[in-house]
């Protein structure tokens, strides 16, 4: 299959030899199917802007100063807005999401390049087909007074449903990580002294400023659009504003967390919002390790779910790895793992 | 940080607090800058009031090394000047000292207490 295909970066046989896997190269490998279908999104993710850029060439020297963005209850027009303004507004929200959309698709992988690639080509579908939808509705008139919103409105579902398209390609970058690249630095560590009745309570901080600006853009972006949408009269679907700006919460509330380990056990409480992330109970804690906490198999970046547990991952850092009884583990990134991981120790064990 | 507080200890809770804080910040464990953990989470974390953990966060703003504001908390503002970290080594090896000669470190400070 891809083995006897030449890989520029790749170790030259990746055998499962001993060889220690360089910090900074992780093996990969071409898959071809994962390419093709990256790329299709990334042209997919575009669709939305070039039908906003096509319609307002043909359609727009039929367009006035003005244009209709709002119906009333029967259909006819009872809002209006500059066709030029509008369009430069919605071009820029369609521009922005565009490139969420595709660097999504290029540069994360699996459910997460499926989830942001094709949300994101949603709200773009969405915000192009309402301009869209607006402008046919008025240009089929004699004057925006007299347009009629007609079919034109049905037309922001396919805009929406473009996102379901653009998602089902997105598979993430066509180049793969090999399976199973682990760092062996993994060791247990030697419990605390505790005297009898002695109480514990060790703390440290952690966060990545990546969060804070993804979150705070989200959000803005989310407002923006929300206010947007409302405005031209799509007040039905500002719902999905407000789901993005949950979104942009949830990733601003990783931008700085607290670990903290003591007799309720092993926690991960948001420093900025206050919300409990995660928690392994001392009565749950089978074993505890320090490991260098690899990203590419703990799930990515972030809070994530892997096969190997769940992790909050700023990157690859040393952190604290703590195993549960029914087998499934948390793991943290944060400096000083050796000191909170010898406390947790010796509280479980106590 | 670790903060470890000791029931057998005569030192009162938000004494062995300040202590520790006071040392982590001598040793560089705690740096300039960092936040502590609120006093809410820190009580709640060792099962005491939380107005023990407030009067030690205060003792430590008398004495210059936090910073306390509402809604940010307590952050540690100054690091351990030259001879209070000499303080600490002295009293280190004092302890070290004192545990040859089978004296533990709760004798030692009735001792030392007895000086004053």
């Amino acid at each position: 299959m891809t083995t006897d295909r030449p890989a520029p970066s790749a170790p030259d046989e990746p055998e499962t030899g001993t060889t220690p896997v360089p910090a900074d190269h992780v093996p990969a490998e071409v898959d071809g199917v994962a390419l093709l279908r990256t790329s299709s999104a990334a042209v997919a993710a575009l669709a939305p802007a070039a039908l906003l850029v096509v319609v307002a060439l043909v359609v727009g020297p039929q367009l006035g100063d003005t244009i209709a963005r709002h119906w009333s209850g029967d259909g006819a027009a009872d809002g209006f807005s500059g066709t030029w303004s509008s369009f430069a507004v919605v071009a820029a929200i369609v521009a922005a999401l565009t490139t969420v959309s595709i660097v999504a698709a290029l540069t994360r992988r699996g459910r997460p390049s499926r989830l942001i690639a094709g949300g994101a080509a949603s709200f773009a579908g969405l915000a192009a087909c309402t301009w869209v939808a607006t402008a046919l509705a008025t240009a089929a008139a004699p004057t925006p007074e007299e347009a009629v919103a007609g079919w034109t409105p049905a037309l922001t579902l396919p805009g929406l449903a473009w996102g379901v398209v653009v998602g089902w390609l997105a598979t993430g970058s066509g180049v793969r990580a090999l399976p199973d690249v682990e760092f062996d630095d993994r060791a247990s560590v030697r419990p605390a002294d505790l005297r009898p009745g002695e109480r514990l309570a060790w703390s440290g901080t952690t966060g990545s400023p990546v969060f804070v600006v993804m979150g705070s853009v989200v959000m803005a972006l989310a407002i923006v659009s929300g206010a947007v949408l409302f405005v031209m009269g799509a007040s039905s679907v500002v719902v999905y504003s407000a789901v993005l700006l949950l979104a942009g919460a949830a990733v601003l509330a990783l931008g700085r967390v607290r670990l903290t380990v003591d007799h309720r056990g092993v926690r991960l409480v948001s420093a900025l919002l206050g919300v409990r992330l995660l928690r392994v109970r001392l009565a749950d804690v089978a074993g505890v390790e320090t490991e260098t906490l690899d990203p590419m198999s703990w799930g990515g970046w972030g809070l994530r779910v892997s096969k190997r547990g769940t992790a909050y991952v700023t990157g690859r850092r040393p952190g604290i790895v703590v195993r549960r009884r029914d087998g499934s583990a948390v793991a943290v990134t944060i400096d000083d793992a050796e000191s909170a991981a010898s406390v947790a120790a010796a509280l479980a064990q106590r | 940080m670790l903060i470890r507080l000791d029931p057998a200890s005569e030192m009162p809770i938000a004494d062995q607090i300040v202590t520790q804080i006071r040392r982590g910040i001598a040793d560089g464990d705690i740096e300039v800058g960092e936040r502590l953990p609120s006093a809410r989470d820190l009580a709640a974390a060792l099962a005491i009031n939380m107005h023990t953990v407030l009067r030690a966060y205060d003792s430590l703003r008398t004495a210059g090394l936090i910073e306390l504001r509402r809604g940010r908390g307590a952050v540690v503002i100054a690091g351990a000047d030259a001879p209070t970290t000499a303080l600490y080594a002295a009293a280190a090896a004092l302890v070290r000292d004192a545990a040859r000669l089978g004296i533990a470190p709760a004798d030692l400070a009735t001792i030392i207490r007895g000086m004053t």
